[in-house]
């Protein structure tokens, strides 16, 4: 995860900023239910946290919408950038580079409804 | 916890939306299909206003009761259905403005997170602007 380096401009403490990359390992992509358990996760934070896809050029998209979510079109293999920006952001982030790291078998993706 | 109801002229079309919007709610929102006609004990295209009625009645608590409807009289029944609601029920009864299948999907995951009767129709009306694909040839954006 790449983190701000605290060494440089010191940033107010109740809006950090973080960002990660992840890759998408669900076979049938970013599918219906995976973005579920990526919306109920995110909203568990109070952090602004979007998403991007890389391999799509996207635009920055609400993690916290599953409509967004659909329109990064996000395929298996694809690199999406998250950031999120808030008092919670590390946590956030943390918490979604979790449910994305995780096995697809173990995420409930098998019918990629 | 709101209920959500989804009307359709198709009997198949709410059962199904009520199978898939369940998924998205891991079975914790009361939801219950108001699809088609029922005509000499056969399931016909159309919508019932009583049988509308009666899901939100099987769905209903303080917290209210988010309709999701197609087209037509689908719009017109469940207008009906809701007038013929004591008032105390009808001021905490909405009828969504979002598309049938797409609102049942965000609606679901929405009122299962706990969201309010007007918070999950705003996230569900958003589908109204929202796009599916990108216009997108391999990966680059076509200029038109």
């Amino acid at each position: 995860m790449d983190k701000p380096d605290p060494g440089a401009l010191p940033a107010p403490p109740a809006r950090q900023e973080h960002s990660a990359t992840v890759t998408v390992r669900y076979p049938q992509g970013l599918h219906l239910r995976a973005s579920r358990d990526v919306v109920r996760v995110a909203s568990q934070y109070a952090a602004d946290i979007t998403a991007q896809n890389l391999s799509r050029s996207s635009e920055q998209v609400d993690v916290k919408s599953i409509l967004q979510l659909m329109q990064l079109q996000a395929r298996q293999g694809h690199v999406l950038h998250l950031q999120a920006a808030g008092p919670d952001a590390a946590d956030a982030l943390d918490a979604l580079c979790a449910l994305f790291h995780r096995p697809p078998s173990l995420s409930s993706s098998t019918a990629g409804c | 916890m709101i209920g959500l109801v989804f009307v359709s002229h198709s009997r198949l079309i709410a059962d199904g939306l009520c199978q898939l919007a369940d998924q998205m709610a891991s079975g914790a929102v009361k939801m219950a299909s108001a699809g088609g006609l029922l005509d000499e004990e056969r399931y016909t295209l159309g919508t019932d206003t009583l049988r509308i009625v009666d899901a939100i009645e099987r769905v209903w608590s303080e917290d209210g009761v988010l309709l999701l409807v197609d087209m037509g009289s689908a719009v017109l029944s469940a207008e009906m259905a809701l007038e013929l609601l004591p008032d105390e029920k009808r001021s905490r009864c909405t009828i969504s403005n979002a598309p049938l299948v797409e609102g049942a999907i965000v609606a679901a995951l929405h009122a299962g997170m706990g969201g309010t009767l007007a918070e999950v129709n705003a996230a569900a009306e958003e589908a109204l602007h929202a796009r599916k694909v990108d216009r997108m040839v391999g990966g680059v954006k076509r200029e038109t």
